[in-house]
């Protein structure tokens, strides 16, 4: 509720009209050519004039007409028990409630215009919001109106899914349940719970069903980080990282800023310790190993690429490096194993070398710590490992954390899932939310398992794979539609309120599991408030409920408050040992990864994440094989060549990809891709990869063959991948091109080192090929003539983008179309490069294709204020506005694009089709819910590009002027990308007042203007990257 | 083949300008015979154009329906066929004004044979080019008057800082003066078709265009006058005209545009592409209508001079290009131009420089310039090459400009083939009526010419 805090409201629109129409300078524009004595007179004698008049009567119009229309929810879901008095149609209101992806659970407020719940904003009460997103959560409210949701319960006929009403379903559901005497044989598929609800709900269930098992099925949970803290900690311990004062931090193949637990928070804390303002400030250290270069890698001060397998041993070398160099304490359980392991060779002894070193003089240092993260992907013996050193350097409690979820319900994996199915020790499956057919390892068939067992019922949010086999289909709420409520990894509760009604006859999975085990219909809040009432006693009260609500985060829950500790070493010690024995096979080393975009398959229908370009390789609507330069030649292989990959007997044909970084002898493929019958965004996009994961270990799996196919998929990238030449970083050599000729590098990222920036303040400028004063405008002999930029307004726009912080997560690109009504223009027209995201994210490599560096930079309308796109519009349909915005004019736009064509930043985007329409088209009408009622919905032929959310300054401006001031305060306008970003790379505000934040950040030394040898005066500017590798590491 | 040498003129000792010593009336009858009894090659040319034409109604149908979206455009290359088309149309535009109009002033007679075609062929050119910018346009239906400065209630101009608007009033003014003085330089010949005409219909049609024209010395007098004065008006605009395209270009700021030579480079690049197309017109003319003796060797020979001259001058423009770009020490300037040597449109760049400046260079040699074969064949390489280079310069810029992650491929789908192929369409159907219902040669202009409109001819006053 942050942003309408410091707010005032004025009564109606008329009354602002009228307002703003009093005042006699204005009307004078009305009557050109007549003494202004007059004039003044006229207008004072008359106050209501015709432009007036005319005011007051198109307000009221459109007031009448816009309560008139527009979907309304019903009264009783609203969380005011009655409107509130300053409830104006057309104006956002802002509802707090959650969401969770895997176990991360994040604190959501979402913009509701008119009782549609249109765009997502981070709460910054959530510890693991701070008030930012990541591209998931910005898209999910593209999923509450997506068309292929499933709008009501269905009956399996004969392999033929026929409507039915929830009254059948339960009859049926009841029925079998009743056969089975305790609930033998029944068995309860589920996605992470971290709801306090449903968790008292599956005991409810467990209660009266005492023999019925539990299962996960989750690929976007971190099951075996959760696995590994049972076994060493106690049930119900979950293991989580706080590294906001970590100064040297390894990620052990943990993309912890784009698909690991809690990556809003840890992208968060990671961008305190990378926060530089002038030289000689000390930045974190991070270190990474993985085996697929991530946005985690590219951030990586040192990056060296391991293949999965290998990863637990150069972990245990470093646990060696730390025990016998450094005086590490280990538990006498495991010590020994660690001293008796072989030493590390090569690169690899020499990265820990370093490594430990730094973590060493981390745990030594005051007032910082260290931290080892090791990412979800690796097995549970690498995880003990990981906590052996957390431990052994006294990082626990510190940077690493552990706490008990209360009320945890033990559950049962894959694996027993189909030995269940298998040996028929189930045999009526209710799956929850989970869809086990598509999203399970191949090596464990559970979909063929799953179609014998004699009953299924699943409840999801559409017809998926699970649904087409299930005999009963239930299908799910939106979480905007729900009750419910959500505990954090570190035990912050939310409660979770619905935006809106259910659009269909959906219900949620709390209140489908409470029907099943009662068999009577309770509702979403009774339940919700139920739990609340018992855990909290007398302490609750309506006043707490409603202040629950209001702030998005529960106060004076009630905690166990057991205390944690590591306790089974030696179950450490025999994990650890036996997957130091674990030999590595031979052969092609396959590695699956969650998908920054479509998570692992739950958001494949979703087209803003679909065209999402993925964060490094910038593919979109597709996934591919990725695999390094390198190995590519030696397949003989290109983009987009087909290969084949086997393992144990499976295969799939799917896209090369090249991909820098990547280690040698794997491969990687990103989950969720290449559905069936799944929905019109999702099918066709990409190559399904779950049949190639071994049961065991679903993440990757060695001993695979990798062969060339004949012919292509084509599959298309927003960026010219791999084209470095000619070299884009200034720190660089000039480098030669394909044909032996030499350029000099283009000045376009610009980045150091901490030394570098300490020896060399100006690193920034430095850059540029020419010093400001040798440039001369166009503009300067031109005052005052037409066109000459006249910048007059108080406030003057700008924003800064620091490349240190930018981690190229992604979610200013969805935040920013979720905000702008931006279209999605489909595979095809992103293959013919139309792509028509205002904000893109420029990734480039630099430095060896086989351990590269690399560097994100966000490009969006820099706001020149000699704009070379206002010169060349014969139309006047880009203007300056007096606070310098580059203005717009959709309705005046012809569509030459000479603008695009002289932007030397390549910001605008044109419609070469009516892409809105045709987006109507595909999708019927469902889909215009989710528009901004702010912003112009662009018709084909017309050129856009980012406004910097100028709806928004706007709305500020106009809250002020209410106010009655001139100035909007620094930080009352929040641009889409600045309030969804985690590592707040971005800044917004008014650049001619010295004292605000961007005003501060333009005067650092780092802040250097894109292409400034142009003159074009961006008012987008950008702050150089640090980098701080060690400085004996070279 | 021999070099034949050319007739002298017993008088003047130059050159005879029309061969084998017709009388006027041979002239006009060799003139109106096309018009008055067509042959069947006219209509093979004629439907034939007409079908291509109609290839441009179906492209552009499609495209009013669906948008620019159907060519292959993308988001760095914002402009390509249609505006590669405009620049080539605009370019041939050139010759006939060059022709009529400079060369009168300049007194060169020979030009008199044609002039009249080759100012057709401006004016069909230039309605060719006059298109694409509309049609290229996002919404062409506003785009048609939001682009001229129209008085309205919102008091919204165009924007007078654009180059696009600079051509707007650049062309229409070109299209204006060309077509005023082709009409003039008409109305002497439209009242010999009025006279000679048989139907009433062409008859009335050529009365009325004829203006009452009766050849009277009064008559005379203001036509040679208006002539002059609208060749002089005229002159000015075959320099300005191509100069002002060349702007669209030039004052943008994208390396590879951004360049102060292209006005003389475009203008010479214009002048080089329309003497090109008059030869690939008037080669087969010359032939099929008979009029051999009228539009001589000669007259073949002083066009492959003048596309000689431009075409050196062209390469020169390259090489300057060049040695700028590496002067300038710019990097973005220097990669864009390397970039057009060896990038992805490697094969554009060399098609342009072998058909635009190696090609040429045969007219060094009189046998060739005298050569109908070699000149047709050269006449339709800087045909080609004059659109590559149109292409160079548009495509090779905007696909890779200063920032490498916007950098893309542009390549054409089959609705830009087929907006270009039927623009061919309209112009060749256009000429083709031209052909068919008005003298494709200055009849009363070529008379002047000839000896016989000398008053001392057959005297001998030795």
């Amino acid at each position: 509720m942050s942003k309408q805090s410091h707010k005032t409201y004025w009564r109606s629109i008329e009354a602002r009209e009228l307002q703003e129409q009093g005042v006699v300078p204005e009307a004078a524009d009305e009557f050109p050519g007549q003494e202004l004595v007059t004039l003044g007179r006229k207008v004072r004698d008359h106050k209501l004039g015709r432009r007036k008049f005319f005011g007051v009567v198109g307000a009221t119009g459109a007031a009448g007409l816009a309560t008139g229309c527009i979907r309304k929810p019903t009264e009783h879901i609203l969380p005011f028990a009655k409107r509130p008095e300053d409830r104006i149609p057309g104006k956002a209101e802002y509802y707090a409630t959650a969401n969770q992806i895997g176990s991360t659970v994040v604190g959501l407020l979402v913009e509701s215009q008119d009782g549609r719940p249109i765009k997502i904003e981070g709460n910054p009460r959530h510890e693991n919001s701070g008030g930012a997103t990541d591209a998931w959560i910005q898209a999910t409210v593209l999923s509450l109106y997506d068309p292929d949701r499933s709008v009501g319960p269905m009956r399996n006929e004969g392999g033929e899914l026929v409507d039915t009403d929830w009254g059948a379903a339960g009859e049926a559901i009841g029925a079998a349940l009743a056969a089975a005497p305790q609930g033998q044989g029944v068995g309860l598929v589920l996605r992470d719970v971290m709801s306090p609800t449903m968790l008292a709900t599956i005991r409810a269930f467990q209660d009266k069903y005492p023999k019925a098992r539990l299962f996960l099925s989750d690929p976007a949970t971190d099951a075996n980080r959760r696995d590994t803290a049972e076994t060493l900690i106690g049930e119900g311990a979950r293991l989580s990282f706080k590294i906001d004062r970590a100064t040297t931090l390894f990620a052990v193949d943990c993309d912890f800023l784009s698909t690991d637990a809690d990556h809003i928070r840890l992208a968060q804390e990671y961008a305190v310790r990378r926060h530089v303002e002038k030289p000689g400030d000390t930045m974190s250290r991070l270190y990474a190993i993985e085996p697929h270069f991530t946005i985690t890698g590219a951030q990586a001060d040192h990056y060296l690429p391991v293949t999965a397998h290998r990863i637990g041993h150069v972990l245990m070398g470093l646990a060696r490096e730390l025990a016998t160099v450094h005086g590490a304490k280990f538990d006498d359980a495991i010590n020994g194993l660690i001293t008796g392991s072989p030493e590390l060779e090569g690169e690899e002894a020499k990265f820990v070398k370093f490594l430990a070193a730094d973590l060493k003089a981390s745990a030594d240092a005051k007032n910082a710590t260290g931290v080892v993260m090791v990412g979800e992907r690796q097995p549970p013996w690498v995880h003990a490992l990981g906590v052996a050193i957390n431990s052994a350097m006294m990082f626990f409690g510190r940077s690493a954390r552990a706490h008990y979820q209360d009320n945890a319900v033990p559950m049962e994996g894959l694996q027993a899932l189909a030995a269940a199915l298998g040996n028929k020790a189930i045999n009526t499956v209710i799956v929850l939310g989970a869809n086990p057919v598509y999203d399970t390892p191949g090596a464990l068939d559970i979909g063929n398992l799953l179609s014998q067992a004699s009953l299924v019922v699943h409840a999801g949010d559409s017809l998926d794979d699970t649904a087409r086999i299930a005999h009963w289909h239930l299908p799910l709420s939106h979480y905007l539609e729900t009750w419910g409520d959500l505990e954090s990894s570190a035990g912050t509760v939310s409660i979770c309120q619905p935006l809106i009604d259910p659009l269909f006859d959906t219900r949620s999975e709390i209140e489908i599991l409470n029907w099943i085990t009662t068999g009577k219909e309770t509702a979403g809040l009774d339940l919700v408030q139920a739990t609340w009432r018992e855990a909290l006693g007398n302490a609750y009260s309506d006043r707490e409920w409603r202040r629950w609500l209001h702030d998005g985060v529960a106060a004076g829950v009630p905690r166990s408050g057991k205390a944690i500790r590591v306790e089974h070493w030696d179950k450490a010690a025999e994990l650890v040992e036996a997957g130091l024995n674990t030999a590595s096979p031979e052969g092609w080393e396959l590695n699956f990864h969650v998908c920054p975009k479509v998570i692992d398959g739950r958001m494949a229908n979703n087209m803003w994440l679909q065209e999402l370009p993925h964060p490094m390789s910038k593919l979109t609507w597709d996934n591919a094989v990725y695999l390094s330069e390198t190995e590519a030649s030696q397949l003989g292989v290109s983009n987009c060549d087909l290969v084949k990959v086997e393992v144990g007997g499976r295969s799939i044909t799917a896209p090369v990809w090249i991909a820098p970084g990547q280690a040698p002898k794997t491969i990687s493929i990103g989950l969720g891709y290449g559905r069936e019958k799944f929905g019109r965004h999702a099918d066709g996009a990409g190559v399904n990869a779950y049949p190639l994961q071994a049961g065991e270990n679903p993440w990757f799996v060695g001993g695979a063959q990798v062969t060339k196919v004949v012919g292509r998929r084509m599959i298309y990238s927003t960026q010219d991948h791999g084209s470095m030449h000619p070299g884009v970083s200034y720190t660089g050599e000039d480098q030669p091109d394909n044909v032996g000729l030499t350029y000099p590098t283009r000045p376009i990222v610009r980045e150091t080192t901490v030394d570098g920036y300490k020896k060399n303040p100006d690193f920034a400028q430095e850059g540029d090929l020419m010093a400001e004063e040798n440039l001369k405008s166009l503009w300067d002999h031109n005052e005052g003539v037409i066109g000459a930029p006249e910048l007059k307004g108080i406030q003057q726009w700008g924003l800064v983008i620091d490349l240190n912080k930018c981690t190229g997560c992604n979610t200013c690109t969805i935040a920013c179309q979720a905000e702008n009504n931006i279209a999605t223009v489909g595979r095809s027209e992103i293959a013919n490069g139309r792509e028509l995201h205002w904000i893109r994210l420029d990734r480039y490599f630099s430095g060896d294709s086989s351990r590269p560096q690399a560097i994100i930079q966000p490009m969006l309308c820099q706001h020149c204020e000699t704009a070379p796109c206002e010169s060349v519009c014969p139309v006047n349909a880009t203007n300056h506005s007096p606070e310098g915005l580059n203005d717009m004019a959709y309705n005046r736009c012809v569509g030459t694009r000479y603008c695009a064509n002289n932007c030397p930043y390549k910001v605008r985007r044109f419609n070469f089709f009516n892409y809105n329409r045709r987006m109507d088209e595909t999708n019927g009408p469902i889909q215009n819910m989710v528009r901004n009622p702010d912003v112009t919905v662009r018709f084909r032929g017309v050129i856009e590009k980012c406004t910097y959310c100028v709806q928004r300054i706007n709305e500020a401006k106009i809250q002020a002027h209410v106010n009655g001031v001139d100035v909007v305060k620094d930080g009352d306008i929040v641009t889409a990308c600045q309030q969804a970003c985690p590592t707040k790379a971005i800044t917004f505000g008014d650049i001619a007042d010295p004292e605000t934040k961007v005003a501060k950040l333009r005067a650092q030394d780092r802040n250097y203007n894109v292409l400034q040898d142009l003159l074009t005066r961006p008012r987008t500017t950008y702050l150089g990257r640090v980098r701080n590798p060690n400085p004996d590491y070279v | 083949m021999a070099v034949a040498a050319d007739k002298l003129d017993p008088l003047s000792g130059r050159k005879d300008l029309v061969e084998g010593h017709p009388t006027f009336h041979d002239v006009t009858e060799a003139v109106c015979a096309p018009i008055e009894s067509p042959s069947w090659r006219w209509w093979v040319a004629f439907l034939m154009s007409l079908s291509v034409l109609g290839i441009l109604g179906i492209a552009l149908a499609y495209l009013f329906y669906e948008g620019v979206g159907i060519w292959g455009l993308n988001n760095p290359v914002d402009w390509g066929y249609a505006i590669v088309n405009f620049v080539f149309w605009v370019g041939i535009g050139h010759a006939g004004t060059l022709i009529s109009a400079v060369l009168f002033l300049f007194r060169q007679k020979w030009r008199t044979s044609i002039n009249r075609a080759s100012e057709a062929m401006t004016i069909f050119a230039v309605i060719c080019a006059l298109m694409f910018p509309l049609v290229h346009t996002g919404r062409p239906w506003l785009a048609a008057y939001w682009l001229l400065p129209l008085p309205n209630q919102m008091d919204i101009w165009p924007n007078f800082r654009s180059p696009l608007l600079w051509d707007v009033f650049a062309v229409s003014t070109y299209f204006t003066v060309s077509l005023l003085f082709w009409y003039v330089g008409l109305i002497p010949d439209l009242a010999t078709m009025r006279d000679r005409a048989k139907t009433k219909t062409r008859r009335i049609a050529y009365g009325i265009f004829s203006l009452g024209w009766r050849g009277s010395n009064r008559h005379w007098q203001h036509y040679e006058k208006a002539y002059l004065i609208l060749a002089g008006l005229a002159t000015p605009l075959v320099l300005s005209v191509h100069t002002i395209v060349s702007f669209d270009f030039a004052v943008s700021q994208l390396p590879g545009w951004h360049t102060t030579i292209f006005p003389p480079y475009f203008v010479a690049g214009a002048i080089f592409s329309g003497f090109a197309m008059v030869l690939t017109l008037m080669l087969p003319l010359r032939s099929w209508f008979g009029l051999k003796h009228i539009i001589t060797v000669k007259h073949l020979e002083n066009m492959a001079k003048v596309i000689l001259l431009t075409g050196t001058l062209v390469g020169y423009a390259y090489a300057m290009e060049f040695f700028i770009a590496w002067y300038s020490g710019n990097p973005y300037e220097s990669y864009a131009f390397a970039n057009r040597l060896f990038g992805d449109y490697w094969w554009a760049y060399w098609t342009m420089v072998s058909c635009n400046v190696l090609s040429p260079q045969v007219f060094w040699f009189k046998k060739a310039r005298r050569s109908v074969l070699v000149l047709f064949i050269v006449s339709i390489f800087v045909n080609i090459g004059m659109w590559f280079e149109r292409f160079v310069i548009t495509v090779t810029s905007l696909h890779h400009d200063f920032l490498p992650s916007s950098w893309d491929y542009y390549s054409p789908t089959i609705w830009d083939a087929a907006t270009l192929l039927g623009s061919f369409g309209l112009f060749f159907t256009l000429f083709c009526l031209f052909v068919r219902y008005l003298p494709s040669i200055a009849i009363a202009e070529v008379k002047s010419v000839m000896p016989e409109a000398d008053p001392h001819h057959g005297d001998d006053h030795e």
